[in-house]
């Protein structure tokens, strides 16, 4: 039942803010980062219990951990580039947040390389 | 950390307080202690939410960048 818990926080959040949006803007802006960071933390918390069956079954299946790493690293840079691509495109600056999700989009596909790469030899190698 | 309405509620009374007092402190004339108020309010509330923010990436740094 948690579920209501957090979509109940989220409301009084938003309803909160309504208040405090005419009072005082610079307050609301950091009451709306606030509430997200809170709900980002318990979304963290839902992903650490899926991680940990992924990754047994990635052993299972006998997938290369460096593998398996970038692709975590890479879930947590999305994660953590959505976050602040969203707080600055509430702050209003729609320009900054593409430059945030550009700047994730580039680490990204950093990490991607080697895979990427792997897979093109594997491809090569079975090719006669 | 898990679900703290009072943190909200503290930030949202904070910003209100704030708000009242530097307008009634506008109307007597006290114009700075007005700004001082607002800025005080301000950094406050920032305070709490930099530690969230800060305890949040701790988190994530733990969750996704130790294998």
């Amino acid at each position: 039942m948690d579920i209501l818990q957090i979509v109940l926080f989220g409301i009084v959040g938003a309803l909160l803010l309504t208040s405090v949006r005419e009072l005082a803007p610079q307050v609301s802006f950091l009451l709306t980062l606030l509430i997200s960071a809170v709900l980002f933390l318990i979304a963290l918390q839902r992903v650490t219990g899926i991680l940990a069956p992924i990754e047994r079954l990635a052993a299972l299946a006998d997938v290369n951990v460096l593998f398996f790493a970038t692709i975590i690293k890479i879930i947590g840079i999305a994660y953590i580039a959505e976050f602040g691509a969203e707080i600055a495109r509430d702050a209003g600056v729609g320009s900054i947040a593409g430059k945030i999700e550009l700047v994730g989009k580039l680490a990204i596909l950093v990490l991607a390389v080697p895979i990427v790469t792997a897979v093109v030899e594997t491809v090569t190698h079975l090719l006669p | 950390m898990s679900l703290e309405l009072h943190v909200l509620f503290q930030i949202a009374v904070v910003g209100i307080a704030a708000a009242v007092l530097s307008s009634l402190l506008k109307q007597s004339g006290r114009d700075e202690i007005a700004t001082l108020v607002t800025i005080s309010a301000l950094v406050l509330v920032a305070a709490v939410v930099v530690s969230n923010i800060g305890h949040l990436f701790v988190q994530i740094q733990n969750v996704f960048a130790n294998q």
